[in-house]
């Protein structure tokens, strides 16, 4: 087992699914909006940075979009791309509740996936699109696999501090009443469904930014890349990591990606050895997901310490 | 006239239980709504404040109609609106129960000072959830953030249910208070009619699918009149 390796890639992709989770627990335990559809503001922002920073089609292509901008405008076009796909989304769901909402924004990651499989004009169909520009480090003299590392946990740090600024302003108080109880908010005065959009597109802006940072690390997207089980990944990690606080979402998701990491990093001998650890590590992730939901020690510690 | 309805129809979706209500509130007074329960009094508080549509009719405030205001806007215009129920965020504290609820209200600075200054309590408990409250306290702090949004008009469903004598004459002296200031208040009595009666100048009785009657609130105060109107509501 390569510990750097395990360290790096932890650090890496534990960092980029981290903010999806944080952009979660913002909609989720402090909007009260339940979305289903993640994974695709993810696959916006990395289909957006591939399409902008891509070449343009040539001899056999099937796509029609690559405008070979730098990296910088791909990565800004991806935040705004994610932001957009928000207000499409946002605009006519967001005035269901619970399951509906769930219901809907899993429908809409669905159509999209299905697009992104089926319109080769788009991004190539199911082929995706490869060699994606990437950012080099070593420009900077910095390994690119350290480079990526650094780069993703900057962005981490900056969704953060994002949503705490925004979590402790008068504004995060307003979110969270409308979360306590939406009839004495508008009692007093407060637009939930304008509020519950603008947290819908503030939360949706790092995601599509961690959807570029992807598409530069794995140099492809593929629609098999942004399935559902993304969705369902980044929101086991917020309910094992406690949905309440960023701390609780950051370490839930980091501890998922280790763990994903870790079986990963095992040298098997065989492909059928590697199946079966593929299928362990699922099982697995299944069983600590249904014991911190029995168990839930976060909250048992949460109250350990309120009584001390 | 402060507020006013003036032939005004609502229910919940294609269910109607009001219809024809007609009802006023002049500045500096208070006005109280008594009746049966299931009468329509909680859903005639709930259209004004623009918890529920007018269907037909309309509502206005100083003369302006407001007909079509969802709650936010009526909150925008003037109406305070204190519901017997879901009143106030337990999950947040004291301090952020006021706060928020001055967010984007011109002056709710100086009204939240004035609200700690009259009731110590919250001051010392400000970063006490609100669920931590008594039922009195969480009343007198549901009133508290109506008021910090500087409404023309408070509409209290029923403030005083279920709680102790202490906080039933705290909350009456401050609302005689408030309306000695200007505020027009409409009170929605189910407990200790005789007391909010004796501050009140008008009175409307609702009876189920009929429309209010306005009396001068001293009349049902006559020996065996309240219950005489009552009674009469309830058969």
């Amino acid at each position: 087992m390569n510990i750097e390796q395990l360290i790096l890639a932890t650090a890496t992709f534990g960092s980029l699914f981290a903010v999806m989770t944080v952009c979660l627990n913002i909609q989720y335990a402090r909007g009260g909006m339940i979305n289903f559809g993640t994974v695709a503001y993810f696959a916006v922002g990395a289909y957006t940075y591939a399409i902008f920073t891509h070449e343009p089609p040539s001899g056999l292509d099937r796509y029609v979009f690559g405008f070979d901008f730098p990296w910088y405008i791909g990565f800004l076009a991806a935040g705004i791309a994610s932001l957009l796909f928000a207000v499409l989304t946002g605009w006519p769901t967001l005035r269901l509740r619970g399951e509906y909402l769930a219901l809907t924004t899993f429908a809409f990651a669905e159509v999209l996936h299905s697009v992104l499989l089926n319109e080769r004009r788009l991004g190539n169909g199911s082929v995706g699109l490869s060699n994606v520009e990437r950012i080099d480090f070593t420009q900077f003299g910095l390994a690119d696999k350290y480079g990526y590392a650094l780069a993703a946990v900057l962005l981490l740090i900056a969704t953060i501090v994002l949503c705490r600024r925004i979590l402790a302003s008068p504004y995060g108080r307003a979110v969270d009443a409308i979360r306590d109880d939406e009839v004495a908010a508008q009692s007093v005065g407060k637009d939930v469904q304008r509020m519950r959009f603008e947290v819908f597109l503030i939360s949706a802006l790092p995601i599509g930014f961690a959807g570029a940072l992807y598409a530069m690390i794995t140099t492809l997207v593929n629609p098999m890349l942004f399935t559902a089980e993304v969705t369902f990944f980044v929101w086991i990690a917020l309910v094992l990591g406690g949905e309440r606080t960023i701390k609780g979402a950051v370490l839930g998701t980091i501890a998922l990606v280790a763990f994903e990491e870790l079986i990963r990093n095992f040298h098997f001998e065989s492909v059928r050895g590697a199946e079966i650890a593929s299928s362990i590590e699922h099982m697995m992730t299944g069983v600590i997901f249904i014991l911190v939901l029995r168990l839930q020690p976060f909250e048992k510690i949460k109250t350990w310490r309120a009584a001390q | 006239m402060l507020l006013e309805c003036k032939n005004l129809a609502t229910g919940y979706g294609a269910i109607q239980i009001l219809r024809d209500q007609n009802f006023s509130v002049q500045e500096g007074e208070i006005t109280c709504l008594l009746g049966p329960n299931g009468a329509g009094k909680s859903t005639l508080m709930k259209a004004i404040s623009g918890h529920l549509p007018v269907d037909t009719g309309d509502r206005l405030i100083q003369g302006k109609s407001f007909r079509d205001a969802t709650a936010l806007e009526a909150t925008q215009r003037g109406i305070g609106y204190v519901p017997q129920e879901h009143n106030v965020f337990s999950e947040l504290s004291v301090s952020d129960n006021l706060k928020l609820s001055g967010l984007n209200f011109e002056g709710s600075d100086a009204r939240t000072k004035e609200v700690l200054s009259r009731f110590p309590i919250f001051a010392d408990r400000a970063s006490q959830d609100a669920s931590t409250l008594s039922g009195g306290e969480r009343q007198t702090l549901a009133i508290a953030t109506a008021l910090v949004t500087g409404p023309k008009v408070l509409l209290l469903d029923e403030p005083t249910a279920g709680l102790a004598p202490k906080f039933v004459d705290q909350i009456i002296d401050w609302m005689k208070e408030l309306a000695a200031s200007g505020l027009g208040i409409v009170w929605v009595v189910e407990q200790n009619p005789e007391k909010i009666l004796g501050i009140s100048k008008t009175a409307y009785t609702l009876e189920p699918g009929q429309s209010a009657k306005r009396w001068d609130a001293k009349t049902l105060l006559e020996p065996g009149r309240l219950e005489e109107v009552l009674f009469e509501a309830n058969s």
